[in-house]
């Protein structure tokens, strides 16, 4: 399969911190990678790179052919409502807007907004009945499963989650990774990052950074 | 269509679910544009009516004989008075003048139409009865001390020049401030008779409502040979009062629009970094700068809107208060007052807004979305 990420050589700097550390890796599409790695390992810093929230000091990054390290601000924001969706482990839903039009939010910034495609993606996720709801009225797992409802909307090549399932009861971590197994098997590329070895288990491939350095990058 | 559907329900939702910081800031709209609402309705009403109550100070006008000439006919004066405005002519003291004795005492007395005095000098102030027959006469303050008369008392006059008298009882007493303290006033009809001037006048008093300019451009209209001016001292008087009272409109219209420009700014300053996460997500998502913007004008037009109308009727509501309290009579309402006051409030809450938006520009979303 052809890669939809490659980091080459890349560096982040803040004055005298590397962030991250002449980085190397390729992700190759459909592929589901775990980020694993203690904190401030630059895990974060990676995921922003990736999905064009960041750009590096040094070296170059691909994201679905696109050459990302050659961006300003306004092309970055376009590339990434177009091949990205974002995961978050604060969920990050509009406090004020219904889950369906958490939705819809993503696709009226990407194109044009359509209740039923989003109410389908609701659906998807088991969510069809709190379409209505405000987030305040969903539970932890619901309003993740809201986020992940609206990072597939678009039909992004690459879905980005950062510690989708931290903040989730085992139940809700049990859906939310079946949803995610879900996914793959449809032939999504998942980059995830997680503290959670039994989570990073799930992945085909685990990537480990420790002090801005890629450590370890195989397959479970 | 559908993403301008998209956008409105944004909107709305932005108004609706988030009550408490807006209405603080509709309030502050609110309250500038009833302000500045009851202002501009009082302004739009204030010339007419500062021009009236000014006119309850004296005639602007005065109506004298030609050169040649040393009196005025009644007729002459009427058939002048006839080609202006008549809703604008408040009234015409005729005025005829002679020299009267009384007992020892020499004064000046003069005949006039007491019901015009009253329309073109309000102001005089007489204590007893306004005379309502021909044998019943006014004499000015400075003049009863004099004569050592008061209400009541008859005293026989004398005209200097020919000779004729009259008997006539005192009902009042008037005071003006001005030369009539020193004179007997009685009817225009008494005065002719007695100084043998049937039909005629020497001066009369009018009392016009128009600013300066166009009272100047009527009494310069005029085909007469009669000299009919402006009093200019008391025309130009009233143009500087106008002009002064417009001018603290002004003022106090920038004032409140600089407060509510800083009380809105404040708030919607505080309302963008509450609101920082959401702003970043947005970005997160994809939304551009334009859309970001769109997003919060949008907010504050509809804001304005609010505050705007809310602010018009309270206003509105005001203006009767000062239209009653200050000239005695309510605001007409003018329906340019609504869009004035609506787009005022809008360009207010837009502009105050410019900050706060530039602010929202500049989140990180991954700074932000991180909780740093």
């Amino acid at each position: 399969m052809s890669d939809i990420v490659t980091l080459q050589d890349v560096y982040k700097i803040y004055g005298k911190v590397h962030a991250l550390h002449n980085i190397n890796i390729s992700i190759a599409s459909g592929e589901w990678v775990a980020v694993m790695g203690p904190s401030g390992s630059g895990k974060t810093t990676m995921m922003n790179i990736i999905g064009c929230m960041d750009t590096p000091t040094k070296g170059s990054v691909q994201v679905d052919g696109t050459e990302t390290h050659k961006l300003n601000g306004a092309a970055l924001t376009k590339l990434r409502r177009e091949k990205i969706g974002l995961v978050f482990q604060q969920f990050h839903l509009v406090p004020h807007l219904t889950a369906v039009e958490n939705v819809m939010l993503a696709q009226y910034y990407h194109s044009m907004p359509d209740e039923k495609e989003a109410l389908q993606a609701l659906e998807r996720v088991g969510l069809a009945q709190r379409a209505e709801h405000l987030p305040k009225q969903l539970s932890g797992g619901e309003q993740q499963r809201v986020c992940i409802a609206r990072a597939l909307i678009n039909y992004p090549s690459i879905i980005l989650a950062d510690e989708p399932t931290g903040n989730l009861d085992k139940v809700n971590e049990r859906i939310v990774i079946d949803i995610f197994n879900q996914l793959h098997k449809e032939g999504h590329t998942i980059i995830m990052v997680t503290h959670d070895p039994k989570v990073g288990q799930l992945a085909q491939r685990q990537i480990e950074l420790d002090h801005g350095q890629l450590v370890y990058s195989g397959v479970v | 269509m559908l993403k301008l559907r998209m956008y409105l329900r944004l909107l709305k939702r932005a108004v609706t679910k988030r009550k408490s910081r807006m209405i603080i800031s509709l309030l502050a709209i609110s309250l500038g544009a009833a302000v500045i609402s009851a202002l501009v309705s009082v302004y739009y009403d204030m010339g007419v009516k500062m021009r009236k109550e000014l006119r309850t100070y004296g005639a602007n006008v005065v109506v004298a004989p030609s050169p040649k000439n040393n009196f005025i006919s009644t007729r002459e004066l009427e058939s002048v008075m006839d080609t202006l405005p008549k809703d604008n002519l408040i009234g015409y003291a005729p005025y005829i003048y002679g020299v009267v004795r009384t007992g020892d005492s020499r004064l000046v007395a003069a005949g006039t139409d007491f019901t015009q005095v009253k329309k073109v000098s309000p102001y005089w102030h007489v204590q007893g009865q306004w005379p309502d027959s021909d044998n019943s006469i006014l004499v000015g303050i400075a003049a009863a001390r004099q004569l050592g008369v008061e209400t009541g008392d008859s005293i026989v006059i004398m005209a200097e020049e020919n000779k004729q008298w009259l008997k006539a009882e005192v009902t009042g007493v008037v005071e003006t401030g001005g030369t009539e303290d020193n004179q007997i006033i009685m009817s225009l009809n008494k005065a002719q008779h007695l100084f043998d001037k049937k039909g005629k006048i020497n001066i009369s008093y009018a009392s016009i409502i128009g600013d300066a300019e166009t009272v100047e451009r009527w009494t310069n209209d005029l085909e007469s040979d009669l000299r009919v001016e402006p009093v200019k001292k008391i025309s130009q008087a009233e143009g500087k009062i106008l002009e002064r009272i417009r001018s603290l409109v002004y003022l106090v219209v920038i004032i409140i629009l600089g407060s509510t420009l800083l009380c809105v700014t404040t708030t919607a300053m505080a309302m963008i970094m509450e609101r920082r996460q959401e702003i970043a997500l947005k970005k997160a998502l994809g939304a551009d700068n334009k859309s970001i913007i769109y997003e919060f004008l949008g907010e504050s037009t509809i804001l304005g809107l609010l505050g705007g109308a809310a602010g018009w009727a309270i206003g509105f509501g005001l203006a009767q208060g000062i239209g009653l309290s200050v000239f005695n009579s309510l605001v007409s309402f003018r329906w340019q007052v609504i869009p004035a006051v609506l787009a005022t409030a809008v360009i207010m809450s837009c502009v105050a807004c410019l900050i706060p938006i530039n602010k929202a520009l500049s989140v990180e979303p991954a700074v932000t979305l991180k909780g740093e």
